[in-house]
């Protein structure tokens, strides 16, 4: 491990806003609220003037619009925000080769060695934030620091349109009144416990005796006394993480408690798991059916298919008969399928089942709807819907397996 | 129960039924061998619930009973006793060995709790040729199933038909076997059509149809059962359906290749070692009388065969996993194989250059 390394964490401010208020000039300056396009919709993100009355992400619009009378609405386009984060990724891929996507609107970039190239950090990440604002029209927070717990940190101490250096001298003074919170990985949980051990500040927390940590919070103990210390030994990594499964999943329109209702979305989920499967030359072993029920409680249930699959009829077939093997205790709201023990597809062919034809008749759909946009040739139950996710998971990255379609 | 014992009869006793001893169980009582004195002989019978094997051997017995004793721990003791001149008493749940200078005391389980072996009918067994069974198990034992929940498949198909003749089939849904030869001493009895055996049981039956004697077998609607002397195996039979077998033989493969089974065999095994995946992809293309083997990694490199071949047909490239193809060819006895080819994406038929039995299928790879 370099012991000198420089890494950024850029953190695009209030993004989905900020890129509709850069579209629609009569939004600028305004308190406004990406939501979805349904009726039980929630707050995606705030633009900053919104932020100030207290409108938070996840609020529901009634919540939301009871803290700002003045909120406007926007429904968000998430095909727009894909395009603009593969943008701020290819301008970030310009300054160095090894950027980790982080979610849709954060990165982190190590710049480690780019200085005879590019000068100090701080000045490449300047001419960053320039190329983000003339590209997309918004601000975006830098954070330099010499590892990725730190520059995370430096990123959130000053939004919006922030840039924090956090010199390896310095991290000792930065962490010492810093709370504990506010590094990424402790949340309001381990927050409460640490105070509950009278520790508030990162400076405490890197002084606390290891041998309690540990007691009290297992293996987990050494690493918070590190963070504590400003010490993250974590590597950029510029490659999707290997994905250990594919899943969707569909808030239903209204509830339904029709067991073949709840069919025709396990097939149609299914359908695009298994597509997103094939596209990325996978195939699952196992899959995942979930149910939440009208009062949010969650049911799951996992089935090992006898061989590893990329075809819907198969998945569906597995979720449906779990479906089957339950009673629905009420009315659903939402419908997941996932497949897991995501292995790379090679290539063997089944001997029943239709074997090699069935294997040419979905590779022919699947180039058709490549070629002419993704719901051209379909599931004719399927018809009259179109295939594509509409929620952006925290998951979603610009490229490989968890590059899903949004709309 | 009291008895005196020559420790290698009781070796080879408690030998038998160690392949069937459940080695984890909910059962902690499948884990014992049970020991049955009676008269003059001693009689161990072990199972799984699903196999069963008993088989007995004459002993010097002054007190007749029966225990059950943990069967792997019992056996490897007896393995190691200094003489042999070995006599074993029993008194409750407890078992007293001796030989020599050695004592050891065993703690057992009550035979009353063992599951009884399956009462069968002796008078319905009958005689049948132990070479036609051991063959057609050789020849297809690859090709079984190992994943444990496709149960249908997790066994081999044993079917006679109106002709009088006797098939064995198993698959694992990627490739099939099949053997077939003429039934001349009734395997099936008259009321079954055909029987699915289990992996486990065929095991063992197979391990012991390599002993010399007379073979005697019955198969009723649940259960099969193989006698050789005092030695008997029950096995339960598979439930489910295999698949429809016939369909899945090709019939319209018109690209027709002799190939000599040695040099292709030499030639797929050197290939398939430059191949990273746990499929071994490799890729065969077919010209007029030369066949090229090609197998290629992005960590180790490539490589490349040519084997000799009659072929006349047209230029045809295809990919199976080298695996399916050297088992295939392995089973195969002839000097010259045969190779029946359709397109790309589907299977293909490998079978001896003469002989009618044998047939195997396997399923192609994407290129």
């Amino acid at each position: 491990m370099n012991h000198n390394r420089t890494i950024m964490h850029v953190d695009m401010n209030a993004f989905f806003a900020s890129i509709e208020q850069h579209e629609n000039p009569g939004l600028r300056n305004k308190p406004i609220a990406v939501v979805g396009s349904g009726h039980r919709t929630v707050v995606t993100t705030a633009s900053y003037e919104a932020r100030r009355f207290g409108v938070k992400t996840g609020m529901n619009r009634y919540e939301a619009k009871k803290v700002c009378k003045e909120l406007i609405f926007v429904v968000g386009d998430n095909r727009k925000y894909i395009g603009a984060s593969m943008r701020v990724m290819d301008i970030l891929s310009g300054f160095s080769p090894v950027v980790e996507p982080y979610s849709i609107d954060e990165a982190f970039v190590d710049m480690t060695g780019t200085e005879a190239l590019l000068g100090e950090a701080e000045h490449a990440a300047k001419e960053i934030k320039r190329k983000i604002k003339d590209a997309i029209g918004i601000r975006c927070s830098i954070g330099i620091a010499p590892n990725k717990l730190l520059a995370k940190l430096a990123s959130d101490m000053q939004k919006p349109d922030g840039l924090v250096v956090i010199k390896r001298s310095d991290v000792g003074k930065v962490l010492e009144d810093m709370p504990v919170g506010k590094l990424c990985g402790i949340g309001p949980s381990l927050t409460s416990q640490l105070e509950g051990l009278g520790i508030r500040t990162c400076g405490a927390l890197g002084r606390f005796p290891e041998g309690i940590l540990k007691r009290r919070f297992g293996i987990i103990g050494t690493r918070l006394k590190l963070m504590g210390q400003g010490i993250d030994e974590g590597v950029v990594v510029p490659v999707d993480p290997e994905v250990k499964s594919i899943g969707h999943s569909h808030t239903l329109p209204s509830d339904i408690s029709d067991k073949s209702a709840v069919k025709w979305h396990i097939f149609k989920l299914s359908s695009m798991v298994a597509k997103r499967a094939r596209r990325h030359g996978l195939m699952g072993s196992a899959v995942q059916l979930t149910l939440r029920y009208s009062d949010f409680n969650t049911f799951t249930r996992r089935a090992r298919l006898s061989m590893p699959s990329n075809d819907e009829r198969v998945i569906t077939a597995a979720a449906s008969a779990m479906l089957d093997s339950i009673r629905l205790a009420m009315a659903v709201r939402l419908v997941g399928v996932t497949v897991s023990g995501v292995a790379k597809d090679e290539g063997q062919l089944e001997l029943f089942q239709g074997g090699g034809k069935r294997h040419k008749a979905l590779e022919a759909m699947d180039s058709i709807n490549e070629a002419f946009g993704s719901s051209t040739l379909t599931w004719a139950v399927l018809n009259d819907d179109k295939l594509e996710s509409n929620v952006i998971s925290p998951a979603w990255r610009p490229t490989g397996a968890r590059m899903i379609d949004c709309r | 129960m009291k008895l005196q014992i020559k420790k290698s009869d009781f070796v080879r006793l408690l030998q038998r039924i160690q392949g069937i001893v459940a080695t984890r169980n909910t059962m902690p009582i499948l884990a014992n061998v049970l020991l049955d004195c009676s008269k003059t002989r001693l009689t161990a019978i072990a199972t799984d619930l699903e196999v069963f094997i008993k088989d007995s051997i004459e002993a010097d017995i002054s007190e007749e009973g029966a225990i059950t004793i943990n069967a792997k721990k019992l056996f490897d003791m007896i393995k190691e006793l200094p003489m042999e001149t070995i006599s074993v008493a029993s008194h409750d749940d407890k078992v007293l060995i001796k030989s020599g200078k050695s004592r050891v005391n065993l703690l057992g389980l009550p035979a009353k709790d063992f599951p009884p072996f399956p009462t069968i009918d002796e008078t319905k067994l009958s005689a049948f040729d132990k070479d036609i069974l051991k063959e057609m198990i050789d020849k297809t034992a690859f090709a079984v199933s190992t994943d444990e929940t496709r149960y249908n498949i997790n066994g081999f198909l044993l079917e006679k038909d109106d002709k009088g003749m006797l098939r064995m089939v198993a698959t694992d849904g990627h490739r099939l076997a099949l053997v077939e030869k003429k039934d001349s001493t009734a395997f099936l009895g008259d009321e079954k059509k055909g029987v699915l055996l289990p992996k486990k049981g065929v095991n063992e039956i197979r391990r012991l149809l390599d002993e010399e004697g007379e073979f005697n077998i019955h198969v009723t609607q649940k259960n099969a059962t193989i006698k050789k002397d005092a030695a008997m195996i029950n096995t339960r039979l598979l439930e489910g359906e295999f698949p429809d077998y016939k369909k899945v033989i090709p019939k319209d493969n018109d690209k027709e290749i002799i190939v000599n089974r040695d040099s292709l065999l030499s030639s797929l095994k050197r290939v398939s070692i430059i191949s990273s995946d746990k499929i071994r992809g490799v890729k065969f293309a077919f010209k007029k009388n030369v066949l090229t083997i090609s197998s290629s990694s992005q960590e180790l490199g490539d490589a490349t065969d040519e084997v000799d071949i009659d072929y006349n047909g047209e230029d045809i490239e295809i990919a199976f996993n080298a695996r399916y193809f050297i088992d295939a060819l392995e089973a195969i006895t002839e000097e010259n194989a045969r190779i029946k080819l359709k397109d790309q994406l589907s299977p293909g038929i490998i079978r001896p250059a003469i002989a009618d039995g044998d047939v195997y299928v396997v399923m192609p790879m994407r290129i």
